[in-house]
């Protein structure tokens, strides 16, 4: 690598592949924090009535090791292989938005550590189990401020992701090199693609649900406690982001499986072109099956058969890639490297939970299953087994690559055979278990099932914990193994298993830049490097290797993270902290901004440099496009809940304000009439620019500016009159959601006040307007979902 | 074992025809993945297949049939399995009209389980019922047929009503009721059968209720020396 | 001056689109039950024109249409599943 301080490197870094390991490392450290944890409450159950934690300490225990492994374990750990290869495999000499990905990376980190701070917060953190159901998750049953912490962080960690979402699914489709059609890439990358896009479809969904119980734990609002809302709202919320999140961390596993699979036994892939559909059918059928999880909720049973036909479906396609995997072995050459037996792994423990998922899509049968152990033994299997089991063989896999050495096979082969029989040995008697409720602390010798060998009872939980403790200690064999072996083990080459992703075709590790020879070309025939003078005059002879470093740190993304995780720590615990994280922000916000004005990753990142500058802005546009979607699932969800309260609202004899009753619809309309004005000031901003009219482009900047402002002085305006007319945010239902409805659209009319700033010093600065054009045109991309979601805030609110 | 109730019984014909579904399907899949897994690992000195992925390179495989075929074979398995799974949800979903029921309320709360009884009669942490009566038919009145409905609900956060002998469940919400019902077939005391299903904060592994099932006149007498 | 006129006609839509609304919200007698759908009909026409005409952008309507038929796939069960299950008919009663 270059010759940096490390320091610099390591905390500046924009690289993807050092990015990579960043989220590598950060998402092990989580692994063995959730490990130790469930180690804990394992030890708690492993005999009947026993005082290892107590209760409030087990449920913290349980809550936190759920949250921490499916946030901040399993999806970073793909993400770091994601960082990592993805632009490889794609061709590409980075992500489209280098800065961002940095910024993602920390933002993740310090949403972790906020997280974990939550057990210091007095009073312990968030022990509501990871569903975090209402109304205990409410201040009433859980005052615990920890338990608002672990929200906080769970939204920062939000953030990051949809940030990661834009940058990938950007990059995924603009930066692929020559001849790299979409259905050439890697299963890896086709995984990734619809892991994506499930995040930035179903993330909102959970980010609305925590708007709403942020809201209420901290303003006052009433949506779980009021019975127009309550545990409903939150149970339909919250599963439909749930659900496909069980996708979100299945999928990097399974995929890289796949990738395996075909590597080691020497045989191309069996049906690829049908595994891509099955996937991309099974991502959007797991938004249609989230009320699996509500069986027993006593709602309307045709719904409730309806969803257990969609379960039922989605295993169809799980099925195919299931069978389309095995077939792949067919006539091959299988070489049972460590990467291989867990790729066999994953696939052989997903089946089981596959099937188990069958049990679980049957309405009448989950009567039993419901709040038991069967379900975390399915869970288990099909997460930890397929998914988590896929991704340690890829960090075999890609050991070599990453490091330039080869790990210890032989304890490689080791660490397998006693993850695998770890992994059973915890999991599978949680079947057995199918009368044991969950997430109990303590259990009395009734609830005790197991089995007699002579005259010595082997209880099932006791066994489970044994499996628990072997199981965590395999995991020690692979730390040890790739310490060592990443300092001393023996050199590899670029290419120790015979792969098909590019990232075979470089150096180990790769060098900078990724492709020393040139831009990669594929072809019917393989990959040919050709080599391309760059825009920022880098090196013909390095080709598409070359570039300056300059486009590869930036101090901005660390200190962004730095400002929000004080910021909200401070919004909790303390208002100077509070202060001071909001300063570090706009300090970042701006040096961010000055630092892009000034020109730095202006560069475009694809090899053929003529196109700038319209290359990066098309970029940008797209990126500017995946957000907007996320902010529609945002919204709509928000907007979900309106209509359940609303609905509701008729059935428990609330009734909700009538049109002109508690708001000024004359008022509203006013507003209305400012805010699209704005719009209109807007697209004439874009027209004077395109037109290179600079005194009308600042004029419209200026007047949309103002008229932003207005909006939300007369926002404030309006919120005080109501506030002093007796309407508060914890008066009722239709107080709460109007409160968070116009708040969260508020805040981003604000954040779009401030990019507006930005514009204008740009527009000032721009050496040319048309040269603004491109910013303009994607800012009024963002501004026009600002007034188009309003356009149904407004009736919603106001006129119904 | 013998049969504790209806609900128990045709629980466990519907659970192990998923079973013997499970077993049929898991086990050819797995038989057919090892036996490729035995039958074409790498045998040392045979070359390597002819389309042997390279850098860039992988060949068009596969026969798209199978996608057709697999989804005909799982769509007739899951028609079969889940007509069976409806039957026996409309069973669970719908109490029998019966006059002679015995109707309980059951709230759940922080930690226990309360049981209303029609006459006000409140017991908590046991549940005492009559067994199944087949002379008291709807006809016949003045009896206990046998037939519990439980309204349940719950005074303050989410929990889940299980009765897992009974293969009996149903969530508690506050301000919902939900109603559930069963009939016993067998006079006995059931120490610590019900239980809470849902995380509902330190004393969730404290919900327990006992289940008593008494002849039908030994219940009328308990319900009738109270409130 | 073609964008401009553009705009400017998409902009008097949405004012025209606005006053109806206030006219129905104040007096919206004649439409009965459909009040409340009508306003959400027009509302639904504003977002649409926002959509296609200010937020076309560099990659114009046709993807994006495509990412927002998506968009409206995943998020449309969610709404009818709330409705179902609140109008539908269930075991118990609410209180």
């Amino acid at each position: 690598m270059v010759d940096w301080h490390p320091l610099k490197r390591w905390l500046f870094t924009t690289n993807h592949k050092d990015i990579g390991i960043l989220y590598l490392l950060t998402s092990l450290y989580f692994f063995v924090a959730a490990g130790l944890l469930a180690l804990t409450f394992r030890t708690q159950l492993a005999i009947p009535s026993n005082t290892f934690l107590q209760p409030d300490e087990y449920n913290q225990a349980v809550t936190t090791h759920g949250l921490l492994m499916l946030l901040w374990v399993l999806t970073p750990l793909g993400a770091a292989f994601a960082n990592y290869f993805v632009p490889i495999q794609i061709g590409a000499r980075d992500m489209a938005f280098p800065r961002l990905n940095a910024l993602s990376y920390w933002v993740y980190l310090a949403s972790g550590l906020l997280a974990l701070s939550s057990f210091l917060a007095g009073g312990g953190t968030a022990d509501w189990g990871w569903t975090t159901y209402a109304p205990l998750n409410t201040v009433e049953f859980s005052p615990a401020v920890g338990g608002s912490m672990m929200g906080l962080a769970l939204m920062l960690l939000m953030a990051s992701s949809i940030v990661s979402t834009v940058n990938f699914l950007v990059t995924i489709f603009r930066l692929r090199a020559p001849g790299m059609s979409l259905m050439k890439l890697p299963l890896f990358t086709w995984a990734w693609i619809f892991t994506s896009l499930l995040m930035l479809w179903a993330f909102p969904s959970f980010v609305s649900a925590l708007t709403l119980l942020i809201s209420d734990r901290t303003f006052g609002t009433v949506f779980f406690t009021s019975t127009q809302g309550g545990p409903l709202l939150w149970d339909h919320m919250f599963w439909f982001f749930g659900h496909p999140e069980v996708y979100v961390l299945l999928l990097p596993g399974f995929g890289i499986t796949g990738d395996l699979l075909s590597t080691f036994s020497r045989r191309p892939l069996y049906a690829k072109k049908i595994i891509i559909p099955c996937l991309a059918i099974a991502s959007i059928l797991s938004f249609t099956v989230w009320a699996h999880h509500m069986f027993m909720t006593g709602i309307s049973q045709s719904l409730l058969e309806a969803f257990n036909v969609t379960t039922e479906l989605i295993s169809i396609p799980f099925a195919i890639i299931v069978i389309a995997y095995i077939f792949t072995l067919r006539g091959g050459s299988i070489r049972f490297a460590t990467p291989m037996l867990f790729a066999v792994g994953s696939l052989g423990l997903f089946i089981i939970g596959g099937i188990t998922g069958v049990f679980n899509s049957s309405v009448a049968l989950d009567t039993a299953f419901r709040g038991t152990f069967w379900v975390v033994g399915h869970f288990h299997y099909t997460i930890v087994g397929g998914g988590l089991t896929g991704l340690f063989g890829g960090l075999y896999y890609w050991f070599p690559k990453i490091t330039g050495r080869m790990y210890s096979e032989r304890l490689g082969k080791i660490h397998f055979v006693v993850y695998i029989i770890g992994f059973n040995l915890l999991y599978f008697p949680m079947h057995l278990l199918y009368d044991m409720p969950r997430r109990i602390f303590t259990y009395d010798s009734s609830l005790n099932a197991g089995f007699y060998i002579g005259s010595l009872f082997v209880g099932y939980n006791f066994l489970i914990t044994i499996g628990a403790f072997t199981f965590g200690i395999s995991q020690l064999i692979m730390f040890a193994n790739l310490l060592w072996s990443a300092r001393r083990g023996p050199a590899a080459n670029k290419d120790p298993w015979g792969g098909y992703s590019l990232e075979w075709g470089v150096p180990s590790p790769p060098p900078e830049f990724n492709f020393p020879e040139g831009v990669p070309v594929i072809s019917a025939t393989g990959v040919t490097y050709r080599p391309v003078a760059m825009a920022d005059g880098g090196h013909a002879d390095a080709g598409y290797g070359a570039g300056s470093h300059e486009e590869h740190w930036s101090h901005w993304p660390i200190v962004v993270a730095a400002g929000s995780g004080i910021a909200l720590w401070g919004l909790l615990m303390s208002l100077p902290a509070l202060l001071l994280g909001t300063g570090i922000l706009a300090v970042a916000f701006i040096g961010w901004g000055r630092e892009t004005l000034r020109g730095r990753f202006s560069e475009p990142i694809e090899a053929v440099g003529e196109k700038w500058p319209f290359a990066r802005l098309e970029n940008v546009s797209l990126g500017m496009w995946v957000f907007i979607f996320g902010e529609i699932a945002f919204f709509g969800t928000l907007f979900g809940a309106y209509v359940f309260l609303r609905m509701n609202s008729l059935l428990t004899g609330f009734v909700w304000p009538r049109p002109g009753e508690v708001h000024n619809i004359f008022f509203g309309g006013f507003n209305t009439i400012v805010l699209l004005t704005s719009g209109l000031t807007m697209v004439f901003a874009l027209t004077f620019a395109r037109r290179g009219s600079y005194r009308g482009l600042q004029g419209s900047l200026v007047a949309t500016f103002a008229l932003g402002a207005f909006f939300m002085v007369n926002k404030a305006f309006e919120w005080r009159e109501l506030f002093a007319g007796g309407f508060t945010f914890s008066t009722n239902t239709a107080s709460s959601i109007y409160y968070v409805l116009t708040g969260v659209h508020g805040a981003h009319v604000v954040a779009g006040l401030t990019a507006l700033v930005y514009l204008m010093v740009k527009a000032l600065k721009a050496s040319s307007t048309t040269q603004a054009a491109g910013a303009v045109e994607i800012f009024g991309i963002y501004w026009g979902m600002v007034d188009a979601v309003w356009v149904f805030l407004f009736p919603l609110l106001y006129l119904l | 074992m013998p049969a504790l109730a209806p609900s128990a019984e045709q629980w466990q014909s519907l659970f192990t025809l998923y079973i013997i579904a499970a077993v049929i399907v898991g086990g050819a899949v797995f038989v057919m993945f090892f036996y490729f897994l035995a039958k074409y690992r790498r045998k040392p000195g045979t070359a390597e297949p002819k389309d042997a992925p390279r850098v860039g390179v992988m060949e068009d495989r596969g026969n798209p049939a199978l996608a057709a075929i697999l989804t005909a074979l799982l769509v007739s398995l899951f028609f079969g399995l889940t007509l069976n799974t409806f039957a026996l949800n409309a069973f669970l979903q719908n109490p029998p009209n019966d006059p002679n029921a015995l109707y309980v309320d059951v709230i759940g709360f922080q930690w226990g389980w309360r049981f209303v009884y029609p006459n006000a009669r409140e017991l908590v942490g046991e549940l005492r019922v009559p067994v199944l009566n087949s002379t008291c038919t709807p006809a016949v009145r003045g009896c206990w047929s046998g037939t519990v409905v439980l309204n349940i609900t719950s005074a303050d956060v989410f929990h889940s009503f299980g009765i897992a002998l009974l293969k009996i469940k149903r969530d508690a919400i506050p301000g919902r009721i939900n109603q559930a019902w069963f009939v016993a077939e067998k006079v006995d005391i059931y120490p610590e059968a019900i239980r809470c299903y849902e995380l509902c904060g330190t004393g969730h592994a404290l919900m327990i209720a006992d289940l008593l099932v008494l002849s039908a006149d030994n219940f009328h007498d308990w319900y009738l020396t109270g409130p | 001056m073609i964008d401009e006129m553009k705009y400017a006609a998409v902009y008097g839509i949405l004012m025209l689109g606005l006053i109806v609304e206030l006219l129905i919200a104040v007096d919206g007698s004649i439409l009965g039950a459909f009040a409340g759908a009508a306003i959400l009909a027009i509302a639904s026409l504003q977002a649409f024109f926002i959509f296609l005409v200010y937020m076309h952008g560099r990659y114009g309507p046709r993807p994006v249409a495509v990412f927002a038929a998506i968009s409206l796939l995943t998020v449309v069960p969610l709404f009818i599943a709330l409705l179902y299950s609140v109008v539908m008919p269930h075991h118990g009663s609410l209180p």
